[in-house]
């Protein structure tokens, strides 16, 4: 089976700051959901950066779709991102068209398709992500939770096949992160698309399944399923663990 | 050795943007990405920067037309110089102050704007957002305002000399029927454009052309070049934004002296 993405002693530092990501590994099947947990401040959004080429690592190797991304030019790299979708923590979302023009955006300007091909497209990735009602809306009048749904939208909308999210439930209240969860699992199951998905929240690596790998010291643990996960006598991953029951507690606390 | 000269000078901030400003005119040759979609952008920003900003330029224009019209006609005379009327007309409105004040004016409201714009779109992550996406923010951004720059400076300068000539020339006949002191105004319109156009030489013709355009992509490049570098501080975009304005009065300025060379050199100055 090939592979999606892999990384290869991964590492990286922010120019006058310590190493954030010191040996990384990991890789990608197709169709596989990979998401990546740690404490803030652990580099978690700066690996999907690097994955991304928005910024470039010290050493080591990223490949995407089995290219080396640091051979490719400029032009090459565009063509590469077409089969790769990203999503913001913040949704980044164009200010200044509705979201129907920035779910097409991609579209439009890489020529993928006429006017019909394009909103029929952009239509059917609205309607997935339950967002169509607010199609002529700007991003400064909607919630957040239809940001992030539109976000994806935009990400998915090339049919790419890998999605890399940053904390795609940051944010949210326990509804929409619910919603926003589900949609993601449905995409994946539709599309057979791999992702690579950066979280703080176990339970929402839990929920969307797949193996989860947890970056400590900028470092990434083996990834493993929830389960394994869980066992792992490693006293980070249990740190993390004692921290998400506390915060359960804490909101059966507050429910009570 | 001329390599190291290169990427030392590449990495200075006039190198920087020499740079984006060869970028974006390797754009306008070099298609890529939706053709539609650029032109699109284009006439907008061309309505921003050009269509918009006519009454404001008209207005400095007859003000500043009428002023200069005025003193040429009224004063020059008195001290023996009444012939060089279309000589001063020419320097002062054609030559030099049509260019640079449409410059300072599209600088001021168009370039603020830009820095503005494309400083939040970093901060907010929305340049990242495009690249992530294959689209190259220079072609997508930089580019559309570029062009829209250089045409309406273009454009802008011609309404500029035309509204400061005519608008003045009409505003000055009209004082001069109520007061007396205007009275020595007695050019009628063909003599007033004769005088004008006798004065005006090769070199003016040029300069109308080069100096808007070459003002209209300074502009364009130092606002959108302050706009991008924005770090990802949302502190840092006034700051841009301000830096972006007060650099390009002064490179405007600048290179308004570089073109005035040619002309000392012609009279024997220099």
């Amino acid at each position: 089976m090939s592979v999606i993405a892999s990384v290869h002693n991964l590492r990286f530092t922010y120019p006058g700051q310590e190493t954030v990501l010191r040996r990384v590994n990991f890789h990608v099947l197709p169709g596989q959901i990979l998401v990546i947990c740690g404490l803030s401040g652990q580099g978690k959004s700066t690996l999907l950066r690097l994955l991304m080429g928005l910024e470039r690592p010290d050493a080591g190797m990223i490949r995407l779709l089995g290219q080396d991304i640091s051979t490719l030019n400029a032009a090459k790299f565009n063509d590469l991102k077409r089969n790769v979708g990203f999503v913001f923590q913040s949704p980044a979302l164009i200010s200044t068209k509705t979201i129907f023009e920035n779910v097409a955006l991609p579209l439009i300007y890489h020529n993928m398709g006429d006017e019909d091909e394009v909103r029929y497209r952009v239509d059917n990735a609205l309607e997935m992500l339950l967002i169509k009602e607010f199609q002529h809306q700007y991003p400064a009048s909607v919630s957040l939770g239809i940001l992030k749904r539109a976000a994806v939208a935009r990400a998915m909308i090339m049919r790419p096949k890998l999605i890399l999210m940053d904390e795609p439930t940051a944010g949210l209240d326990r509804i929409s992160r619910g919603v926003l969860l589900a949609l993601i699992a449905n995409i994946r199951r539709i599309n057979h698309v791999s992702m690579v998905i950066v979280t703080h929240d176990l339970l929402a690596a839990r929920e969307l399944g797949g193996e989860i790998g947890v970056l400590k010291e900028g470092e990434l643990l083996q990834p493993m399923n929830f389960e394994q996960l869980k066992n792992c006598q490693d006293s980070f991953v249990e740190f993390l663990f004692r921290q998400l029951e506390e915060e359960a507690k804490m909101l059966g606390e507050k429910a009570a | 050795m001329l390599v190291w000269v290169g990427m030392r000078y590449r990495r200075s901030y006039v190198g920087q943007l020499m740079e984006l400003g060869l970028q974006a005119s390797w754009c306008a040759v070099h298609k890529v990405g939706n053709r539609r979609q650029s032109l699109d952008q284009l006439i907008a920003q061309i309505y921003f920067t050009g269509v918009e900003a006519i009454p404001l330029v008209a207005f400095l224009a007859l003000v500043i037309g009428s002023a200069t019209i005025l003193q040429a006609s009224t004063v020059m005379p008195k001290i023996g110089a009444g012939d060089y009327f279309g000589n001063v007309m020419v320097l002062v409105v054609v030559r030099e102050v049509g260019p640079l004040f449409t410059a300072f004016l599209v600088a001021g409201r168009t370039g603020s704007a830009l820095s503005t714009y494309l400083g939040n779109m970093k901060v907010q992550q929305e340049i990242d957002a495009l690249k992530t996406m294959g689209i190259d923010p220079v072609r997508y951004l930089v580019f559309p305002s570029f062009a829209a720059t250089v045409i309406s400076m273009f454009c802008l300068t011609v309404i500029f000399n035309l509204v400061a000539i005519f608008g003045g020339y009409v505003v000055v006949k009209c004082l001069s029927l109520f007061i007396t002191d205007f009275s020595e105004l007695q050019l009628s319109l063909s003599l007033f454009l004769e005088r004008i156009l006798a004065s005006m030489g090769i070199m003016d013709g040029v300069l109308g052309i080069v100096k808007p355009v070459f003002f209209g992509a300074v502009v364009s490049v130092i606002a959108c070049y302050h706009g991008i570098n924005v770090s990802n501080d949302v502190r840092e975009v006034p700051k841009a934004t301000t830096n972006g304005v007060v650099n390009s009065f002064v490179c405007i300025t600048l290179f308004d002296t570089l073109f005035a060379l040619p002309f000392l050199s012609k009279v024997g100055l220099l």
